[in-house]
């Protein structure tokens, strides 16, 4: 049997728009004439670690990779430690940059150039659906990741998916507040433009009022793929929004009340996905209209021994889910929370236990845990209680920042005499939280 | 230490504030030392936090685009100079 192909660019030889980039729009043509241009000056390499910020440059070098047969590795964050790992398993890769970045020395870095348009047009290019094209890395919290290797056909059909159950129109322009490294950010602002005709801009704006500004500059109709946490800080910046087609949301489920809000102040629906790194999106819901998700079309739930796995769709294989859920009805479910050692913190997940393994694992810190946040989902932060007498404030932070993903970094950081742990050495959460509450008021009435 | 100025003692109670950095006292702060990074050690998340907390309290928005952002929350010293700079009057 021939191995099915599917096309990695749609729309080579057309005009139609592709990107907007500081205020000038690039054809399809010329992105493909450009990728293929690219992918002749690329080195030698099975691998290269694309650290592009740039959204076109991200796309040009996310192509060109494929035309050469490179699989793009796209790590969860580019803190040193990081980058090394990663180059220590994929020895002969190479980092793809914006620009030379002096601050990772060692690292075998090629900087970014759009090639000159002088060069001759290829026609389209299929790539076979089982041909490996990215490996996406789950981030754990002590910095040691998790390889998901994905497949063309994988991304293929799950953006087709993903355009489809979000909505999108044809032609319609993306604006996105996420890293095309993240699977969430590969899936909407990468695979979108290059093979469901969404047209994307390049910027990746940061503040409220850089989302303001990049959206107006975008022509209607666009959307904004986004987080709880880009969203919620959107909504309360009291900014007027320009006209919008929909929001898309990831990473952390909204709450109902910030849901409705945002597609009142936006005045557009709001359409949430749940997926992972894993599975790529697999379901999505209208929050402000409803709490069960929508599994995408062709997917199904399997019980397993201790959760549930997906299969069907675009996935190649089953995949576990780290989730705990409950089926409601044909295609549709209810996330009950997450396995409760698990937390997600700005899109990275941890597990609770193996963070108080290296907070307890630093020289001079006698005893220490971490407290997840009361409210679930978007914006909480850990805190942590530190018995470390020797160690002030800064020193334990420093540790632990070698150890840990900044985002894990607890606020605030209590350092006390002693835990209050119970006669099994156990610390029940309720006791924490009482714990804390008497530490947050002797702070207050200082 | 180093005195503070008005403006840059009612930043740090709002840097403490917004962050929820309770174990952190005003007085602890070092009004040149980075935020970011070492210093408080502060992330994009604490970044937009504190976005916020500014356009209320000081009515202007910041851009990443203005200047220089990495200037603007390199210290204590220049954040409460940017904000006197562009606060509604």
């Amino acid at each position: 049997m021939t191995q099915p192909e599917l096309p990695l660019f749609c729309g080579h030889d057309s005009d139609a728009p592709f990107i907007w980039r500081d205020g000038e729009v690039l054809s399809r043509r010329r992105f493909w004439a450009q990728a293929q241009a690219l992918a002749a000056e690329l080195p030698e390499a099975g691998a290269a670690i694309n650290l592009c910020e740039d959204r076109y440059h991200f796309l040009l070098s996310f192509v060109a990779l494929l035309l050469r047969g490179q699989i793009n590795l796209l790590p969860p964050d580019r803190a040193k430690h990081t980058l090394q790992g990663l180059v220590e398993q994929y020895p002969h890769s190479y980092c793809l940059v914006d620009q030379a970045q002096p601050e990772l020395p060692g690292l075998r870095q090629w900087v970014m150039q759009i090639p000159s348009e002088a060069l001759p047009q290829g026609g389209p290019i299929r790539l076979a659906a089982t041909q490996p094209v990215a490996t996406v890395f789950t981030s754990g919290s002590t910095g040691h990741s998790t390889p998901q290797h994905k497949c063309w056909g994988e991304l293929y059909h799950g953006a087709q998916r993903n355009r489809q159950a979000l909505g999108l129109a044809q032609g319609a322009s993306l604006l996105a507040t996420v890293p095309a490294q993240h699977m969430y950010g590969l899936e909407t602002s990468v695979l979108l433009p290059l093979v469901a005709e969404l047209v994307v801009a390049s910027a990746r704006p940061f503040f409220p009022a850089d989302v303001q500004r990049a959206l107006q500059a975008l022509p209607t109709p666009r959307y904004l793929i986004s987080t709880p946490l880009h969203l919620r800080s959107c909504l309360q910046s009291e900014l007027r929004w320009p006209s919008m087609a929909g929001l898309v949301s990831a990473t952390a489920s909204l709450d109902a009340a910030l849901a409705e809000a945002l597609e009142a102040r936006f005045d557009c629906p709001l359409h949430e996905i749940y997926g992972s790194s894993e599975t790529g999106a697999i379901a999505t819901r209208r929050r402000a209209a409803e709490d069960v998700w929508r599994l995408h079309p062709g997917l199904r739930l399997d019980r397993v021994e201790d959760g549930w796995s997906v299969a069907g769709g675009h996935l190649s294989a089953p995949r576990l889910l780290s989730d705990r859920l409950e089926l409601s009805g044909e295609g549709e479910f209810q996330l009950l929370g997450r396995h409760e050692d698990l937390i997600k913190i700005a899109g990275k997940r941890a597990s609770l236990s193996d963070l108080n393994h290296q907070l307890q694992a630093i020289a001079g810190v006698e005893d220490g845990v971490f407290v997840a946040p009361e409210q679930a989902g978007d914006g909480g932060r850990l805190s942590a209680l530190v018995v470390a007498p020797t160690l002030d404030r800064a020193a334990i932070l420093a540790a632990l920042g070698e150890r840990i993903d900044a985002a894990f970094l607890p606020r605030p950081l209590y350092r006390v005499a002693s835990l209050p742990r119970n006669a099994t050495g156990k610390l029940p959460r309720k006791v924490l939280s009482a714990f804390i509450r008497s530490l947050k008021e002797s702070v207050r009435g200082q | 230490m180093a005195e503070l100025s008005a403006l840059e003692q009612e930043v740090a109670q709002l840097i403490i504030d917004a962050l929820n950095l309770e174990d952190v006292a005003v007085a602890d702060i070092e009004p040149e030392a980075p935020l970011f990074r070492d210093g408080l050690g502060l992330d994009s998340i604490d970044a937009l936090e504190l976005a916020l907390a500014i356009s209320r309290q000081y009515g202007f928005q910041l851009r990443s685009d203005d200047e220089n952002n990495a200037q603007i929350f390199s210290s204590l010293r220049a954040l409460s100079a940017h904000i006197d700079q562009h606060r509604a009057q």
